[in-house]
């Protein structure tokens, strides 16, 4: 494997010394490009309260393309699917290479914010969302009460 | 029997002396022979009995004057013991009065004599004989009081077919013995003509023998100057009875039993102290100087004898035994044998005196490992309290030599005593010693006496053979004899180390130093200069004072110890410094230059005192304990000041480290002994006459057989192939990497090579089917450079061929110029017209802040000038970076800048160069707000142009960047073969790296002086830390140069032979480099440069057409060219 650029190593730096609120990013031991992430719901949304696992990759082209980032933890989200995929447009056509991971986890962070039921990945979700908001709503609570809400 | 013959000569001399009143008693008698013109051969017999009471006096007490031996004959040839008596009288002391009376009697005599010899000729002969008979009688009681002298020893035999001169009575009988006569025609010299006649042993006192034959000339041409030079003496017997008597011109076999005689072995040199002649031998000596083609009669005889004894032995088949360490003489006698130069016309032609490759290769080979070396411990070190280093086994070894060089007997055997050294037995120790004390010289060879197989010896089995004395030992370069061993006793200490560049020379030099930094025991000395008894100085070059400065210090391990820099100007301080001080700070080690040294002696030598000393100022203050000249060779031409201000300083040991003790003429070894001050080599003369005469001549090996023996003990050289005794090589190199990078071409580099392309195959095909490839060879050659060309950089179209080899022509191609116009003229991608551009340009000054800005894509903050891109709406990059970010994108809808997503392109792009931009420019162009027209922007923005650049140089830029980044002040080499590309090379790199980039340029345009230099200044270890760059030249730089302080190389274009490339690589791949050799090729993919690696795979496997025949080498180039073209 190519030595790590310095580019990466720096954000990480960053990331630890001056973390972002909410979000936490920790790389893996073996592998420098893979990071463990949490990410607090944002608390006006129905995620609030729950803490959401995710993974994420820098692969080799990094940062002329966009890291590979994945919910782990089940979401009931438009913009999501089950296999934890995001939707999101700086994450495919809209990468830039100034962005990074800090900008793009935020991005997550709003987009729990602010579902876009009109740019779906999970269609029955997205089609739930459009028909009754409300209940789509309550349906995320649950979720995240669930599956995102650590009980002591 | 022989003595009647030499005595002739001596007689001669006599005669003369006597004639001239006797002025010059000490005249060398040899020498005055050679005036002689021919004598009536009858007239010998008187005399011989003189010359043989003077052979005997001489054998008892020593040289006596001729003269003295004739008053002594005529007083006392009357009596029974004469030679008693006359012995006698001598030892008594002669008075001066009667020799005087008996000159006068003599000369009367003779005068009387010369008017009625006729009539006396019988009497003489029979007077002669009883005289012999008396003699006899008297020697042989003499015989047994004195040591034995006066002898002959056999030295071999030779069969010899004689031819017959006279008609003889009678058949000759088997052992009939035969007289060997010396004639000299008339009008005749020794050099020139001789003849030996045969004659036959007087029957008795009637009969002196008469001849009835002579031996071959080639033989005459040898004996004859050993009997004349009284060096042998010779029997001859019948070896075949003849069937009937012989008739003129009949052949018959003798045997010719040769002996050496005392007198062989009594040599004077020919510049032996000789008062009445010391003029004409100044005049001589002048002549010497400068002009080799005159010879003295001195240098005459000798080399007449060299020649002699040279050829007898070679006839005899005698050869040198080994010598006493065990090795067998390279040096055959046969092989050094000389001619007569004279003989060959051929010798006469131009001296070259310069060394070509070929007898340099020689000369290194036969002097790569002194012979003492073997018995030398492996394992020796410095003391660790001084010397921090480790050394590698073949250093250990090598200071081993030195230390026995400096005669530190004590301290290499304790050391090797500590190590618990086995190896280093007594005997080597003794070998070891003795080697050092005294050491065989080495133009001696030594021989063994041969068993007496003479006829005489044979017939009668007597004779016991004295053992006491088995050998005798001569020097065939002059033709020296002696029995006693010739020995060099040397005061040199220090020698030569002369190992290849890369093996340490300076560590191993430094171990020296260190194993013997100061003099232990007051040593006896020469100079009367007060000792600098601690000091070693060490001359460098300029270049090398840091260098070495360096090396003191990472080897230093005692902080008692230190180095001290002396660059001249504290001149009265200097041997306070070195020798009054009390305190501990003297300093171990000197450095200082070969300059500062020229300047202290240009100084003095103007005011020298009246002994022609320098007066003992700054460097010359003092005696030094040790003096190491590094790269020596700087001295090597002898009449330099530099080398002339160098022999002139003062000390008992010195060294000379140099890789190339040769670089163009043996005599550049002259100067590196001269100033080691070896005798007897540092004297010119004697150097003059043995090497470069030779050499001159054209004698080469016997030239570089003598520097062997010169060298031998005094010159150690180890090179890296050498295998240590465990076989493996001295130094092993680090490892190579080479890859090989493929390129894709950009669209526009694209377009353009495919239309190159398509026309080159089209040529192609037609010769193809036109079946006259070779006709169009040319063209198709210069298609091919062509595509080549647009591989590297499309300006290279246009440029000259520059190509070194395959010199073809390459006409302006009118159609090439048009397309490369239309297509790289089009602005369509770019700014709608300069106006736009400029204004935007203007716009961005204020923009950029150059310390805080920063680089969103790779975060490098702050980005430097050299490497900042710019795009229109203002945002700034490092210009690799964006170009990437650029290159990434599928389309060019995607190309945004990554901070604002504006759209951008590569031909929108601005840079930044270091030069100043006045705000009054700005204001100029600009539409907005006036700025303070007094100030500057400290740099300027401009247009990149893309298509300025190629694909393959940003490859090599990104390259250089990568290693910026992570190796800063490392070194690199590019390599093409095109020059005008390195033009190309130099100025994008200097516009694109900026200050990150130092470029140094070498190829053929570069003037020879400017060389050097310019590598002094790659090499130069200043602390920069960008990346220093040698843009080289693949065909001048390619062989020869040493550049292994860089370790990574580019080649941009690829070479037909794989061997040329390899060549290049081994600039920096080669002894002296300690890093992983890391090497990148650029191939642009799918173009010939892929096909071109092809060929060179091709010709590693079925290896290069070198010597091939005209025909073969056609079919490999159509062959060659089909792989070119196909798809």
């Amino acid at each position: 494997m190519a030595a790590l650029p310095k580019r990466i190593i720096k954000e990480t730096e960053r990331l630890v010394s001056d973390p972002v609120p909410g979000i936490t990013a920790t790389p893996s031991e073996e592998n420098l490009r893979y990071f463990e992430v949490t990410i607090d719901g944002p608390s006006s949304s129905p995620y609030a309260n729950g803490v959401f696992q995710l993974e994420l990759y820098l692969p080799d082209d990094y940062p002329m393309c966009a890291p590979k980032v994945r919910f782990l933890t089940k979401i009931y989200h438009p913009n999501i699917d089950k296999l934890g995929r995001i939707c999101l447009d700086v994450l495919k056509d809209n990468w830039s290479p100034a962005l990074q991971i800090r900008t793009i986890l935020l991005s997550i962070q709003a987009l729990l914010g602010a579902p876009n039921p009109d740019d779906p990945l999970a269609n029955d979700v997205a089609e739930d969302w459009k028909k009754d908001e409300k209940k789509a709503i309550q349906i995320a609570q649950e979720w995240t009460q669930k599956y995102a809400v650590k009980k002591d | 029997m022989t003595i009647v013959k030499q005595r002739f000569f001596k007689q001669a001399s006599v005669k003369k002396e006597s004639q001239n009143s006797n002025s010059f008693p000490n005249a060398s008698s040899s020498e005055a022979s050679l005036f002689v013109q021919d004598e009536d051969l009858e007239d010998v017999t008187e005399v011989s009995a003189t010359g043989l009471l003077e052979s005997q006096l001489s054998a008892t007490v020593g040289y006596i004057a001729p003269h003295i031996v004739n008053y002594l004959y005529s007083k006392y040839h009357t009596e029974a013991n004469f030679v008693r008596l006359a012995i006698n009288e001598y030892l008594n002391g002669i008075n001066p009065e009667d020799l005087d009376k008996q000159i006068q009697i003599e000369q009367e005599e003779r005068e009387q004599r010369s008017s009625k010899r006729p009539l006396e000729e019988q009497d003489v002969a029979s007077q002669l004989d009883l005289l012999y008979g008396r003699m006899q009688a008297e020697s042989s009681s003499i015989n047994m009081e004195r040591i034995r002298s006066n002898w002959k020893r056999f030295i071999g035999s030779v069969d010899v077919q004689a031819w017959a001169t006279r008609p003889t009575m009678q058949p000759l009988q088997y052992s009939d013995r035969l007289i060997i006569k010396r004639l000299i025609p008339r009008k005749s010299t020794i050099n020139n003509s001789s003849i030996i006649r045969l004659c036959t042993v007087p029957k008795n006192t009637m009969d002196t023998g008469r001849e009835i034959g002579r031996i071959p000339e080639d033989l005459t041409r040898i004996f004859a100057p050993l009997i004349d030079l009284d060096i042998a003496f010779f029997e001859a017997t019948v070896l075949e009875t003849t069937k009937r008597r012989l008739s003129t011109g009949d052949s018959f076999i003798i045997q010719i039993d040769i002996y050496l005689q005392n007198t062989a072995f009594k040599f004077k040199q020919f510049d032996d102290d000789d008062a009445q002649d010391s003029k004409r031998q100044r005049t001589q000596a002048i002549k010497l100087n400068f002009n080799f083609a005159t010879e003295s009669e001195g240098e005459a005889t000798l080399r007449l004898r060299q020649f002699a004894l040279s050829k007898l032995f070679e006839r005899l088949e005698i050869k040198p035994t080994r010598t006493l360490d065990g090795n067998t003489t390279s040096a055959d006698v046969e092989d050094t044998s000389l001619e007569l130069s004279t003989q060959n016309p051929e010798d006469e032609a131009i001296p070259i005196d310069s060394v070509n490759l070929d007898q340099l290769k020689e000369f290194y080979q036969a002097n790569n490992q002194s012979k003492l070396l073997n018995s030398l411990p492996e394992t020796t070190t410095p003391p660790k309290e001084n010397f921090s280093l480790d050394l590698r086994a073949y250093q250990k070894h090598g200071l081993s030599w030195m230390l026995t060089r400096e005669k530190e007997h004590d301290l290499l055997e304790k050391i090797a005593a500590e190590n618990g050294d086995t190896a280093f037995s007594t005997q080597s120790r003794t070998t070891v010693r003795e080697s050092s004390e005294g050491i065989l010289n080495p133009l001696w060879r030594r021989y063994k006496w041969p068993k007496n197989l003479s006829f005489k010896a044979q017939k009668k089995t007597e004779e016991a053979e004295d053992n006491n004395d088995r050998y005798f030992y001569a020097n065939m370069y002059n033709g020296e004899m002696s029995q006693e061993k010739p020995i060099i006793k040397s005061s040199l200490k220090g020698g030569i180390l002369a190992d290849e560049m890369g093996l340490g020379k300076t560590i191993s030099a430094l171990a020296l130093i260190n194993s013997v930094p100061y003099s232990a025991t007051e040593e006896a000395r020469i100079s009367t200069k007060p000792y600098a008894s601690k000091t070693t100085l060490v001359v460098v070059p300029m270049s090398l004072l840091n260098q070495w400065k360096s090396e003191f210090d990472k080897t230093n391990n005692n902080p008692n110890h230190f180095c001290h820099i002396y660059y001249g100007g504290q001149t009265s301080s200097l041997s306070y410094l070195l020798v009054n001080n009390k305190a501990k700070d003297v300093p171990v080690v000197m450095l200082t230059t070969y300059g500062t040294i020229l300047n202290e002696y240009t100084r003095l030598a103007k005011s020298r005192d009246p002994n022609g000393n320098l007066s003992p100022v700054g460097l010359y203050s003092v005696d030094y304990f040790r003096i190491i000249l590094d790269e020596g060779h700087n001295i090597r031409n002898r009449s330099t000041k530099t080398a002339k201000a160098i022999y002139e300083l003062a000390s008992s040991r010195r060294w000379i480290l140099t890789g190339t003790p040769i670089i163009n003429r043996l005599d550049d070894l002259y100067s590196l002994v001269r100033f080691l001050d070896l005798d007897p080599w540092s004297n010119f003369s004697y150097w003059k006459t043995f090497v470069t005469l030779p050499f001159e001549q054209k004698k080469v090996s016997k030239a570089l057989d003598v520097i062997k023996s010169i060298l031998e003990p005094i010159f150690l050289r180890r090179t890296k192939n050498m295998k240590s005794k465990s076989g493996k090589p001295l130094v092993e190199l680090p490892a190579k990497q080479v890859i090989i990078e493929e390129i894709k071409f950009n669209d526009k580099e694209e377009k353009l090579y495919n239309w190159l392309k398509a026309r080159a195959s089209s040529t192609f095909r037609e010769g193809l089917k036109s079946g006259q490839i070779l006709k169009q060879y040319s063209q198709i050659l210069t298609h091919i450079l062509r595509l080549r060309q647009a591989c590297c950089h499309r300006d290279l179209l246009g440029s000259e061929n520059d190509m070194e080899e395959d010199a073809t022509e390459v006409l302006k191609d009118e159609e090439t110029d048009s397309f490369l116009k239309g297509m790289f003229q089009s602005k369509i991608e770019g700014f709608e017209n300069e106006t736009k551009m400029k204004e935007v340009m203007y716009s961005l000054y204020e923009r950029i802040d150059l310390k805080d800005s920063e680089c969103s894509i790779c975060t490098q903050t702050p980005i430097s000038i050299g490497e900042m891109a710019v795009t229109p709406c203002g945002h700034q990059f490092c210009f690799t970076c964006l170009l990437e970010h650029i290159d990434f994108q599928e389309n060019d809808k995607s190309r945004l800048c990554p901070n604002c997503r504006d759209p951008i392109s590569k031909y929108r792009l601005f840079k930044l160069r270091s030069r100043a931009t006045s705000h009054k420019e700005i204001n100029f162009h600009s539409t907005k707000e006036l700025r303070d027209p007094s100030k500057d922007y400290p740099f300027q923005i401009y247009l990149y142009d893309p298509d300025k650049s190629s694909s393959k140089i940003q490859a090599l830029i990104t390259h250089l960047r990568t290693i910026r980044d992570s190796n800063p002040g490392e070194k690199v080499i590019v390599f093409s073969q095109f020059s005008s590309y390195l033009d190309i090379l130099e100025n994008e790199l200097k516009i694109q790296g900026g200050r990150d980039f130092v470029i140094h340029k070498f190829d053929g345009r570069l003037q020879l002086s400017e060389r050097q230099k310019v590598l002094d200044k790659f090499n130069d270890n200043t602390g920069h830390d960008g990346v220093t760059i040698l843009l080289l030249s693949l065909k001048a730089g390619g062989v020869g140069l040493n550049l292994t302080t860089a370790s990574r190389a580019f080649m941009m274009d690829p070479w037909w032979s794989p061997s040329v490339e390899d060549q290049a690589i081994d600039r920096i791949h080669r002894i002296g480099q300690n890093e992983t050799v890391k090497v990148v090729r650029f191939i642009m993919s799918n173009s010939i440069e892929t096909k071109m690696l092809k060929i060179q795979e091709r010709k590693k496997q079925i290896g290069e057409i070198v010597a091939a025949e005209e025909e073969e080498r056609r079919k490999r180039r159509i062959e060659e060219i089909q792989i070119l073209f196909e798809e």
